[in-house]
């Protein structure tokens, strides 16, 4: 809908990196430890604390030397299982051959590529996202992973939103089609904002 | 930090991840987090678009689809 075309202001030296891993430990940020570092993030809690706020559920695909990961982060999964601890399904593929690949296995991550991944951990995890995510087969999932064309990237998707009292959604999508607007009636929210992370 | 491995340790609750989120009050703040991170990641295109969803609360998915550096999975 809203396509930002030359995004990145400042010519960046290093990306300073993040694994998939770092984003379930709450906290944790490879961002802060660079000496020279332009990064807005530092806290390690945005991703967490903004989808959250957005919506019950997110899945998140990764995209990087051809190996995609995903990450699984459903409060609805939760809420129906009656979990108390937090549980991430993380699946990684070879995305070339759809293969699923150890993600526990640096070896194969690096190229050595045998597949003697867990298949009963592997299978679990689809079993969940599959269940409790929007898309329903491993063809769906893969969908997603090819909306990633460029060589690396990532795509999150929120899903079940939050409502307003009147059953509508927080976000209105109808009002504009070419943009995402707040409800008018909370349109206040936006001059008495006191957000602090 | 093995000799401490009999000692109680902090763990987060499921309620932790609503707790948390509560520091937005403003919604758009925290489709700004996002943006953030696609930003630090050196994306120079960032797509945050919806899609139609029945099944889903509220009718609809929100994405967001950058073309920064990826992550591995790390660890």
């Amino acid at each position: 809908m809203n396509n930002i075309q030359n995004f990145n202001p400042k010519k960046q030296n290093k990306i300073f990196l993040d694994d998939v891993f770092n984003i379930i430990v709450f906290g944790k940020s490879g961002k802060r430890h660079s000496p020279d570092s332009n990064q807005i993030g530092q806290y390690g809690n945005g991703l967490k604390s903004g989808a959250m706020r957005i919506s019950n559920d997110f899945i998140l695909f990764t995209k990087k030397d051809n190996i995609g990961t995903c990450l699984f982060l459903s409060r609805t999964f939760h809420q129906e299982e009656h979990i108390s601890q937090i549980i991430c399904p993380m699946p990684c593929f070879d995305l070339i051959t759809q293969q699923p690949i150890d993600n526990n296995d640096n070896q194969q991550i690096n190229g050595t590529r045998t597949y003697t991944y867990d298949k009963i951990k592997h299978e679990l995890e689809m079993q969940l996202i599959f269940k409790y995510s929007p898309f329903k087969t491993i063809e769906d999932l893969f969908k997603q992973f090819n909306l990633i064309t460029s060589s690396t990237g990532t795509l999150i998707v929120l899903y079940n939103v939050k409502l307003l009292d009147t059953g509508d959604a927080e976000l209105d999508i109808k009002t504009d089609p070419y943009d995402i607007l707040i409800d008018s009636k909370n349109r206040q929210n936006l001059f008495d904002d006191d957000d602090e992370r | 930090m093995d000799q401490y491995d009999c000692l109680n340790k902090a763990q987060l609750s499921f309620e932790y991840l609503h707790t948390n989120s509560t520091t937005h009050t403003f919604l758009f703040g925290a489709l700004a987090e996002l943006v953030d991170n696609s930003r630090d990641a050196g994306a120079r295109n960032l797509d945050i678009y919806t899609s139609k969803d029945p099944y889903l609360r509220g009718g609809f998915y929100l994405s967001f689809l950058d073309d920064g550096c990826g992550m591995n999975y790390g660890k």
